[in-house]
Formats: C-alpha cells, sequence, structure tokens
C-alpha cells in the first residue's frame, strides 16, 4: 500500500493511495460530519454533509468521492462548506418527525449526533410530511418505522452489494421516493436474508432490531448472536454449521471442539438452549443446530483438531478431581493440558457420570461416551475407577495442590413426605443406573413414574422398552407447558405411553413394605413459595391408581454430608465463591454439585471455568483457550437462496443433501459483527490528529 | 481488564446534569470520568429547548417583571413548603449567573419565553445555528458545548458504558463498579460520586410499584430509552435516603398526539370535557396546564377523560384558527383536520399511529378518536354515560349562552354544541419521567434516611429534583432542564469543595 501526503485543516496527514479523502481524514483523527457515507460500502455522496473545499478546486466537492492526492490541499471548516451541510442537514429534517423521546435509537443515533455536532437541531424549511412512509411494514425481526428514514441509501446499498442480495430499493410513489423491498412486497416474501445488515447500517430509527429478540443484558457483540451467546459454553455455533455446509466437517468440528469435550454425545442429548434462543425461530422455526453438530462430527475423518491442541509443559503441580462425569472429566483435560497431574477419582466403574449412568442407552450408546472419553484421557489424565471418595480426608496425604468436587448430583429428591422405604419405589437417578447397568428389579405389569421432565420420560421408555403393559407419567403440568423436550413426548406417545397431565398425588396407599395404589387429585394450578409447592385443586377430582412401580421423577441433589469436609448449602450442596472456591482453601467445586441438576452441555462448561480457576490459584495465566480452527475472513457476500424464509426446519439428516439444506437456513448473525461501526463526533478517535512530520 | 481507570470525581450519566457536573468540577481542577450509556451526551434534554432562569439579562432587556422573590414565593406556595427552600433559593439565586456562564461556553439564547398564556417568562431558549425561531431540540447545542468544553478540561468520556454500583468503605465513596462496551466488568478508583441518571421512566415496574401507575394502560408517559432507574437503585443500596418520586404528569392521546397534529391539537382546546360519567370535571381554560390536566384526568374512573366538539365549533375554528397555539406543535388552523381524521379512522391503528411496540396487542389496536353522527353513537363507541352526557350538554349549551357556573370558564372559550357530527378524543395521563427519589441538601450532597450526609455522594438533576412537591410547576417553564443543570453545577463544585476540605483526608 503506498503512502501518500495531504494536509487537511493545516494539518500533515498521512493517507493510502487511492484511498477517498473522507476515509483518510476520519483515519487521521479529523471529524468531517458525514452521513449516507459508510466505510464497507461505495461513496455516492447524496447527504453532501461531507462537503470539503480543495485548493484548486473551484467548487465544493464531496469527501467521500474525491480520491487523495499527494500534496493535496483541504479546508473542511469554510463558511461555504458549513453553509451546504446545515443546508443539506436541514432538508432532511424537514420531513424527520421529533418525537425523537419515543424512539429506541435514542442517545444511539447517528443523525441526533449531528444535529448536536452541527448546531442544527431543526429545519426553518417548512415541515414536510410525507406520503409513503407507512408503506413498508414490520415483521417479527424488523422493526421498521419509515417516517423516521432520512434515504440516505445505506440499507439499500448494503443489502444489494455487500451482501449480495437486493431485496431493497427506493421505490417510487406519487412523486415521492421511499426505501421499501422490491415490489413492495411484505419481507418474507422478499429475497431478505434476515442478516440484519440493513438494521446495523441504519443511522437513524428507521430500521431496528424487533425487541426482544437479542438479549439486553450481555454485550452487544455477544447478544447479536443468540445460539453462541446462549450456550453455556459459547459454542462458535455460526462458524462450524458455515464449515458444515461446506462439507469442511473437520474444521466444523474443531470449531466445536475449541469448547466441548464431548462433542458426539451432545450431538444426541445436548439440551440445546441455543435452539431455542435461534433468531429463526421468529422467522419459521429454529436451526437444528444439535443434529448439524452430531453430522459433522460423524463426518470428520480426519480430526485435524488433534493436531492443533495447544500443550504446556508439565508444572510439577497435582491437581485431584473427584468425580469423572462430563464437568470433572472437562476440568481433569484442560488442567492437563496446562501441565498439570491430574487423577479422578470415579467412584463407578465407568467414567462419564450422567452420560454412562443417567442417560438411557437407546438415546446416546456406551460406545460413543467410552470413545469420548478415552480421547479426553489420551491427552493423560488417570483415571482411578471404582474409587469412592466420601471425605476429603482419604486424599489429604497425597500431596495435591488443588482438588475439585465434581461429584454431580446423584441422589433422587422426592416431596419430604414420601422419603419412605418401599419395595416397589425407586427413584429416577437410580432407576436410570440401574437400567443402564443391567441390574433392574422386577416392574410388574404397571409402572407410574411421577414427574414430567425429560428424566422421568426416560423412565417412562425405558420401562416400556423391557416390556412393561402399561406405563404412565404423572405431572403437575398441562400438556402444553410440561418440561420434557417436545420429542421425547411425541415419541413416548407414540410407544402408548400415558401422560396423566395435571394432577398431584394425594396418598400413597400401603401395607408398610409394599405401595398398592396412588390416589391422584386433579389441579387447575400450582407453584413453588417459600412454604413448598402449593396447589390449587379441583375439589371432588380425586381418582385412584394401581400401580406395581412407582419411581419418584421429582429431581435430583448431590450427596455430599458434612462427614465431606466443606460447608455446605441447602443441604447436600457444595457452598463456592465466584472464583468457584469452596470454604476450604484449594478445594474447588464445579458442575451439578454446586448449582444443582442443569445440562451436560452447562456441566462442560463450568468444568472449563473450574479449570480457569484453579489454574490462576495454582499462579496460572487461566489462559485454556485453544484455537483449533484458524478463522478465515468470512465473506459477507451471501447471496439470494429461493423462499429463504419459508424454508422449514429439517429434523434429522439421512445424507449430506439434507445437512446442506438445513444448514442453509441459518441467518448467520454473527456475520453482522464484521460491518464496520461509524464514529461519533464525540469519539476519543477525533480527540486528536495523527499529524506526520517531514 | 486493559486499563486501570481512576479520577477524583466520577459522573454517572452524561445527560444535562452529568455533563454540567463533570465541567463544574473539572473547571475547579479535579480530574473527572463520566460514564455514559448511550453513545452521546445530553441524555434526555437534548429533546428540550431551553432553561429556567430569573433576572438574567434578557429577561431585563425584555422588561419581564418577575424578580428572584417572585420565582422564589411562587414555587414555595406552589409546593406549600413541603420542599428544601435553601435548595430552592440557591437555584433560584445561580439560574441567571448560569445563563451567562452557558454563553461564555459558547451558548447563545434567542431570549425569554413563556411555555403557555399563564406562565411566568422565565424559560430561556436556546438558538440554533441561523436560526432565530425557537426549534425543539435547540438545547442539544447547550450539550454540545458543554461536551466539547469538559473534553478541553481533560474529562474522559466512556461512552456505552453502564455503572452498575457504587462503592463504599468505612461510609466513605470508593469507586464505581461498571460494565464496558465489551462487556466486561471493570472498578475505578475515585473520591466522589456524582448520580445523575435522570429518573426511571423507561421502567414500567418501577412505575408501576413506586407511582401506581399500569404504563401502556393508565399511564402514555415518554419512555425514553435507558432511563431505567439504576441511579437511584445504587444510590439507595448505597445507603441513601428516600423521598417519595412523582411523575411529571401531563396528558395525552395515545397515538394520535405527536403524530396527527391537527386533531391532537383541536382536541387540547378549551372546549368541553368529560369523564366516563359524563361529566365535566375541570375548567378546560386551564387545558394548556399539562400538568393540572393531568392531575384532573388521574382523578377519573379508569384515569380517563374525553374532550367533546362538533361541526359547528370545527366551523368556528376553519374561520378563526385554534384558540391556542404551543410553541413547540405550532399548529395554528385545522386546515389539515379532514385529511387526518381520514386517515386516522381509515387505518387500523396500530402501528401506523406512533403507539410504540411498548404496548401490548390490544393498546396497539385502541381507539382514540371518535367520529359520530348522534350522541347515541358517541355514547355507544366511547363507553360514556349517555343519559348524563345529553344532560350535561344541555347545561354546556345553556352556560354557553349565560356563563359557566360550574368551574368558571371565561365566556370566550364557551363554544356551544349547534349542528352536525360529533368528534371526541379520549386523553389519558401522560408524562415526561419521574421525579425526584433520593433525599440531598442544598449542595447535592445525598443523605441517608437519618439525615446525615454520606461522605462523597452527589446526585443531582432528575434523580434528585424533589423541588416541585407533588406535581411539576409549570408556571416557571424550563425548570426541569434548569434544575439539571443547576443542580449539576451545585454538585461539580461540592464534590471539588469536598475533597479540598478537612473531612477528606
Amino acid at each position: 500500500m503506498k503512502k501518500i501526503r495531504l494536509k487537511i485543516d493545516g494539518y500533515n496527514i498521512e493517507a493510502i493511495e487511492g484511498q477517498n479523502l473522507l476515509q483518510a481524514a476520519l483515519d487521521a483523527g479529523i471529524y468531517i460530519p458525514h452521513l449516507c457515507y459508510h466505510p464497507d460500502l461505495t461513496p455516492s455522496g447524496s447527504c453532501k454533509l461531507c462537503a470539503v473545499e480543495v485548493e484548486g478546486q473551484s467548487d465544493i466537492v464531496q469527501s467521500c468521492e474525491t480520491i487523495v492526492e499527494e500534496g493535496m490541499v483541504v479546508s473542511t471548516k469554510t463558511e461555504e462548506v458549513n453553509k451546504l451541510r446545515m443546508l443539506s442537514l436541514e432538508l432532511m429534517l424537514a420531513s424527520h418527525p421529533k418525537d425523537c423521546t419515543s424512539c429506541d435509537k435514542y442517545l444511539n443515533c447517528e443523525l441526533q449526533a449531528l444535529m448536536q455536532y452541527m448546531g442544527v437541531s431543526h429545519s426553518r424549511l417548512r415541515d414536510i410530511e410525507k406520503e409513503n412512509t407507512r408503506i413498508a411494514v414490520s415483521d417479527n425481526l424488523i422493526k421498521k418505522e419509515m417516517q423516521r428514514c432520512i434515504q440516505c441509501g445505506r440499507c439499500v446499498k448494503v443489502c444489494e452489494e455487500y451482501r449480495g442480495v437486493k431485496a431493497l430499493s427506493i421505490n417510487k410513489k406519487n412523486d415521492e421516493t421511499y426505501i421499501n423491498t422490491i415490489g413492495d412486497k411484505l419481507m418474507i416474501d422478499s429475497d431478505c436474508r434476515f442478516c440484519g445488515a440493513c438494521v446495523e447500517v441504519c443511522p437513524t430509527g428507521a430500521i431496528q432490531d424487533m425487541k426482544g429478540i437479542f438479549s439486553k443484558d450481555s454485550p452487544k457483540n455477544m447478544a447479536l448472536v443468540p445460539c453462541k451467546n446462549d450456550c453455556p459454553a459459547h459454542t462458535d455455533i455460526p462458524e462450524y454449521i458455515r464449515l458444515t455446509k461446506e462439507g469442511r466437517y473437520s474444521d466444523a468440528v474443531s470449531v466445536i471442539r475449541e469448547k466441548l469435550t464431548f462433542p458426539h454425545s451432545l450431538g444426541y442429548i445436548c439440551t440445546h438452549v441455543c435452539e431455542s434462543s435461534c433468531k429463526r425461530t421468529y422467522l419459521n422455526e429454529p436451526i437444528s443446530i444439535r443434529e448439524i453438530k452430531k453430522f459433522a462430527v460423524e463426518n470428520d475423518k480426519e480430526e485435524t483438531w488433534k493436531t492443533k491442541v495447544k500443550r504446556s509443559k508439565s508444572n510439577g503441580k497435582k491437581v485431584a478431581v473427584i468425580g469423572g462425569g462430563p464437568s470433572g472429566m472437562t476440568a481433569a483435560y484442560y488442567l492437563v493440558k496446562k501441565g498439570y497431574e491430574v487423577d479422578v477419582y470415579e467412584r463407578q466403574t465407568l467414567a462419564g457420570g450422567m452420560l454412562s449412568y443417567g442417560i438411557p442407552k437407546y438415546r446416546l450408546s456406551q460406545k460413543i461416551v467410552d470413545n469420548e472419553i478415552n480421547i479426553l484421557k489420551e491427552e493423560g489424565i488417570n483415571i482411578h475407577l471404582n474409587s469412592n471418595i466420601s471425605s476429603l480426608d482419604e486424599l489429604k496425604d497425597k500431596g495435591y495442590d488443588a482438588q475439585l468436587i465434581a461429584l454431580g448430583a446423584c441422589n433422587g429428591k422426592r416431596p419430604p413426605v414420601y422419603n419412605k422405604k418401599w419395595l416397589n419405589a425407586v427413584d429416577a437417578v437410580d432407576f436410570c443406573r440401574m437400567a443402564n447397568e443391567g441390574k433392574l428389579i422386577e416392574l410388574g405389569d404397571t409402572v407410574t413414574v411421577y414427574g414430567g421432565g425429560n428424566v422421568g420420560f426416560d423412565c417412562a421408555r425405558t420401562a416400556k422398552m423391557m416390556g412393561v403393559k402399561t406405563v404412565r407419567v404423572v405431572c403437575l403440568e398441562s400438556r402444553e407447558a410440561m418440561l420434557a423436550d417436545k420429542e421425547e413426548i411425541t415419541a413416548a406417545l407414540e410407544e402408548g405411553i400415558e401422560i396423566l397431565n395435571s394432577k398431584s398425588m394425594l396418598t400413597i396407599e400401603d401395607d408398610e413394605e409394599k405401595i398398592n395404589s396412588l390416589t391422584l387429585i386433579d389441579i387447575k394450578g400450582f407453584s413453588f413459595s417459600n412454604k413448598g409447592l402449593e396447589l390449587d385443586v379441583v375439589d371432588g377430582s380425586e381418582t385412584v391408581l394401581n400401580t406395581d412401580m412407582l419411581i419418584f421423577a421429582t429431581g435430583q441433589q448431590p450427596g455430599l454430608s458434612d462427614d465431606f469436609g466443606i460447608e455446605l448449602v441447602k443441604g447436600s450442596f457444595a457452598k463456592v465463591d465466584d472464583k468457584m472456591k469452596t470454604n476450604i482453601d484449594g478445594i474447588f467445586a464445579c458442575g451439578d454439585v454446586s448449582y444443582g441438576t442443569k445440562s451436560v452441555v452447562q456441566a462442560i462448561a463450568s468444568g472449563r471455568d473450574a479449570a480457569i480457576n484453579i489454574d490462576l490459584y495454582l499462579g496460572g495465566d487461566g489462559d485454556i483457550s485453544d484455537i483449533l480452527y484458524e478463522r478465515q475472513k468470512k465473506n459477507p457476500n451471501i447471496g439470494v437462496k429461493e423462499n429463504f424464509a419459508k424454508l422449514n426446519r429439517i429434523e434429522t439428516f439421512h445424507n449430506k443433501c439434507e445437512a446442506l439444506e438445513e444448514t442453509d437456513r441459518c441467518l448467520q448473525c454473527d456475520l453482522r459483527l464484521d460491518i464496520q461501526k461509524v464514529k461519533y463526533w464525540v469519539d476519543p478517535h477525533y480527540k486528536k490528529v495523527k499529524e506526520v512530520t517531514e | 481488564m486493559s486499563k486501570n481507570y481512576e479520577a477524583d470525581v466520577i459522573v454517572i450519566g452524561g445527560g444535562a446534569s452529568g455533563i454540567t457536573a463533570a465541567v463544574a468540577s473539572a473547571e475547579k481542577d479535579a480530574s473527572v470520568i463520566v460514564l455514559e450509556k448511550g453513545s452521546t451526551t445530553g441524555g434526555a434534554a437534548n429533546m428540550g429547548m431551553g432553561i429556567f432562569a430569573v433576572e438574567s439579562k434578557y429577561q431585563k432587556a425584555q422588561l419581564v417583571d418577575f424578580s428572584k422573590e417572585d420565582a422564589f414565593n411562587l414555587l414555595m406556595n406552589y409546593t406549600h413548603w413541603r420542599v428544601d427552600a435553601r435548595l430552592v433559593r440557591k437555584y433560584i439565586e445561580q439560574s441567571s449567573n448560569t445563563i451567562e456562564w452557558m454563553e461564555s461556553l459558547g451558548v447563545e439564547f434567542l431570549g425569554a419565553y413563556k411555555y403557555f398564556e399563564k406562565s411566568t417568562q422565565t424559560w430561556h431558549i436556546v438558538k440554533t445555528k441561523g436560526s432565530n425561531a425557537p426549534a425543539e431540540r435547540s438545547a442539544s447545542n447547550m450539550f454540545r458545548a458543554l461536551t466539547e468544553r469538559s473534553e478541553e478540561l481533560g474529562v474522559e468520556i466512556l461512552y456505552n458504558t453502564k455503572a452498575t454500583q457504587i462503592l463504599m468503605e468505612n461510609g466513605y465513596v470508593t469507586g464505581v463498579e461498571f460494565v464496558g462496551e465489551d462487556g466486561e466488568k471493570v472498578i475505578a478508583e475515585c473520591n466522589a460520586v456524582i448520580v445523575a441518571t435522570g429518573g426511571f421512566g423507561d421502567n414500567p415496574k418501577m412505575i408501576q410499584d413506586i407511582l401506581g401507575y399500569e404504563w401502556g394502560k393508565d399511564l402514555h408517559s415518554f419512555r425514553i430509552p435507558g432511563v431505567q432507574g439504576e441511579g437511584l437503585r445504587m444510590l439507595w443500596e448505597a445507603g441513601a435516603g428516600k423521598t417519595v418520586p412523582t411523575m411529571e404528569l401531563t396528558f395525552t392521546t395515545p397515538g394520535v398526539t405527536d403524530v396527527f397534529k391537527t386533531l391532537s391539537e383541536t382536541m387540547r382546546q378549551p372546549n368541553l370535557m368529560v369523564n366516563l360519567d359524563g361529566k365535566r370535571f375541570y375548567n378546560e381554560e386551564l387545558m394548556s396546564n399539562t400538568v393540572y390536566t393531568g392531575n384532573a384526568i388521574s382523578l377519573q374512573r379508569e384515569r380517563m377523560a374525553f374532550t367533546i366538539i362538533d361541526d359547528s365549533i370545527l366551523n368556528t375554528y376553519r374561520k378563526t384558527g385554534l384558540d391556542y397555539v404551543t410553541i413547540h406543535h405550532n399548529i395554528k388552523t385545522v386546515d389539515k383536520w379532514d385529511k387526518e381524521l381520514q386517515t386516522y379512522l381509515s387505518g387500523g391503528q396500530s402501528e401506523k399511529t406512533g403507539l410504540s411496540e411498548l404496548h401490548n396487542e390490544e393498546q396497539k389496536h385502541q381507539v382514540n378518536i371518535y367520529e359520530a353522527d348522534t350522541l347515541e353513537e358517541l355514547c355507544e363507541k366511547t363507553g360514556i354515560c349517555l343519559e348524563n352526557l345529553k344532560q350535561t350538554l344541555e347545561e354546556y349549551n345553556e352556560s354557553c349562552t349565560t356563563s359557566d357556573e360550574m368551574f368558571f370558564k371565561k365566556h370566550k372559550y364557551m363554544k356551544p354544541f349547534k349542528s352536525g357530527k360529533f368528534y371526541a378524543a379520549r386523553h389519558y395521563p401522560a408524562g415526561y419521567g419521574s421525579l425526584g427519589g433520593v433525599k440531598t441538601n442544598d449542595n447535592m450532597e445525598v443523605l441517608n434516611d437519618a439525615g446525615i450526609k454520606i461522605s462523597g455522594l452527589y446526585a443531582c438533576g432528575t434523580d434528585a429534583c424533589n423541588i416541585y412537591g407533588d406535581s411539576y410547576c409549570f408556571f416557571l417553564p424550563g425548570n426541569t432542564m434548569s434544575f439539571a443543570v443547576n443542580s449539576g453545577r451545585i454538585a461539580g463544585y461540592s464534590a471539588v469543595e469536598y475533597m479540598d476540605s478537612d473531612e477528606f483526608n
């Protein structure tokens, strides 16, 4: 890039050959007001605000359209220039509404900032009322208040030349121009790809994001990509979806592996909050993100990520991890890579925690779990199986510099009145474990599952598959409000499982050792207060159900007791601070044992955090990040895809074509982050000119 | 964390009050950081036009017969001495000097104006470049000048930055925790914190909990984005004493005011106004005192009221123009009545009429302007009690020929219903935002519940604006912004005095 020199307002500055004068000035820290200009778009000189005088040229020129020349002498603040700018701004304001306070862009509006900068707050011209401002309509994703449009044309340009979509244009009706989709179509009928570029570049409140789509609590660069933001591990989802689309499965897996330790398992059983927050949900249905992940993992032949893993030299320090579930294994993996010697103590005969002992095999095969554990183990984790640690004392003399409690929440939690040992009643967590171990007791002809979450359905479907004639799920929630995933409910119904909704268990009829029957009562609603569960019952609606077996799927809790040696909260949970430290120095806790039953992906995220915190505690830098796939510059040009808004979700892929189709539905929300931000006149960048000396 | 932040004074909020406080402190050689949530300074005040002052050089030149003593007495009588007299006195005393101070920063004023007929002439409207007419949003010029001055003085303004907590140690302010644009939590150390976040006008939950209005239903106040009450929350958490906040009440016709200006202004003229019972409750002559009107409306059943006219009244306006003309809307005639009415009544009201997405679906489809051939039809559409309305109308028409024995409205505003269609507009309480909430003294030092000051903690502007009692005082226009600016100045100076004092070590 050849550098040339010029003089602006008396400052000697440097510019890149071929650059436009406006950008050169802005880069050098000299603010020139501008509105239609955007650094990513072709200048058009239409707003006239960036007017300047160039020595030797008789007319005022638009700096955005003027190419810098060696030795150019420019004045940006002459009286003539100011006059032209003021007139131009007033022309825009003549039709711009004055009710700024009801505009969501208030204080984040380029036009407002320009008014402030130029001292023009209103137009001396007659107010112009535009006729066509109500033609363009909002939809679920994009809010249009076109009366605020000043027709700078940025949205049209960004859509056409930057995205290659060309959904928007400057239309004309009754001798008045306005901006809308080509042919005044609804957005969903147009070529719009809902990428949000038009929103991003709109300098006023004319085109905005519909409220509620993006989290207000997260910083903008995270909030704008809801799937990634809401994933507990913040997996770079749009990136791996794109790579999967291109058939680059190994690269896609590398992206996934940067954050997730059990991607293949997650491909089957992840609770996928990413899908719940997917922006496409507002259009029709979310992207099948979990399926895409599974597809990428199962088609990754090269496993290129393995060659890129960052490993530190041994640092001579030792860490014990108590519990070999997803959280503990994840922490162990990252700690080993950071140079620690790590011992994992697992009480069961297999590692994997709930992946091995909680989730039924028909949902996730043990082979997949074992394989993923082996991949982690290969890094050098020492796993001690069948090693139950019931007190910290047991590890006291082994010379660990830090210990991590990752014992999960492996005990059932029943409504307090039912804490009795019946021969034919079992907690879901134990039932699932026994089923996975193949150690199940005789179930009888009728099994009742109390609780309508995913675990309840795991139990019900397992019982059904084992040949139990009548399997019922009883739950407090109505069918619509059930906590289990939709696909679980549908599958259960198909398998002939009965679901009794909006019912509570009133009493259990037993003969001391065995439950004979249950009395249920209909409820209109329920809530949890500090007094516990409160029911709104339908009087006289009692029914009696006989059952051979009752499974309580009413929650789980950790099995920690005071003997373990750390301070507990809520009975059996490890009490931790925001650095995941327990009350004992050097003892940390992560996963379900610290926050209660959540999800595998949450446990993985927690395990990563634990590794960071332990490394920091032991004097490390806390950096466990891996770059397993070197990001390339993203192509902003996404082009047109026919019927884009109406493409339906494909739940499961049978071949690459289906995977391609589904990945193509992605709105690629992250592309919006690459659009440059326009700096306001108050920006610190403009407080000091970058001058060059001879 | 890439950078350590440290300053003598940290100002939370870069609106009218905050940026003024920053300049004031910096002029006294303090180092200052301003934490601003938006991308520009000036906050809600960018929308405004000017500031209150008494005995300014403009008023003297314009022969305005209204002294500091008059202003003080007016406000203290208005509030029954239930507000801090020392603060009111100090504020009024400083106000004219603030005009000159602003001019020294390069701000120009057009002169002193009234807001409505009965108000005093205290509103100093900021001049915009190349224009000699009052203009909406002109106050933004003032904030540009203040922003530039603050930069000259080395004030560091952090934009897109949200303060989350005031840090205290042993009863002294020690810093502020904030979240930067990248979402990272940062702790900045300082000796004094000035809170100037502008109240909670954009926080429906606080509006409901504290003021008892359900936003969008019986209150349609401005929701200036970002004014969410965090400042008050942080102050209260830091131990500040509470005062009872109020809403700076006005009234509005949702979906009509500010959108269909001719409809709106015509239906805000001093003609018959009734409640759902079909009864008058107000001297409509006072319609242009929007505070009084808002107060009266919010006392009515379902907090709503209707102004009614007919074609004969409309025809009078066609000939003579409107009775009341406001400076900011400047609608003088009813030329656009037919066109606006047709647009309004033919459109599916929702987004076409400016009811924002903050309203729920039902509210978005609410109709607030009615046209009817008969009283029966009108009552059918509006829900007004027909029997009572008939009687009210009869009495009203009679009063038009004699006098308004009910509320003593001036005869010139008594226009009888003679012929043609009826038109009605439904009005609800509205407002500019909340006022007050935190206890301070006349140095804008924040006090705890016991009335003892919290060392190093200051509040100014709307968060601390407790000087109007229960209702904004519209008789002294330019007051809210002026209080923001003047209390900001007081806070800015006080903070520096504190750091220079023996108390501070």
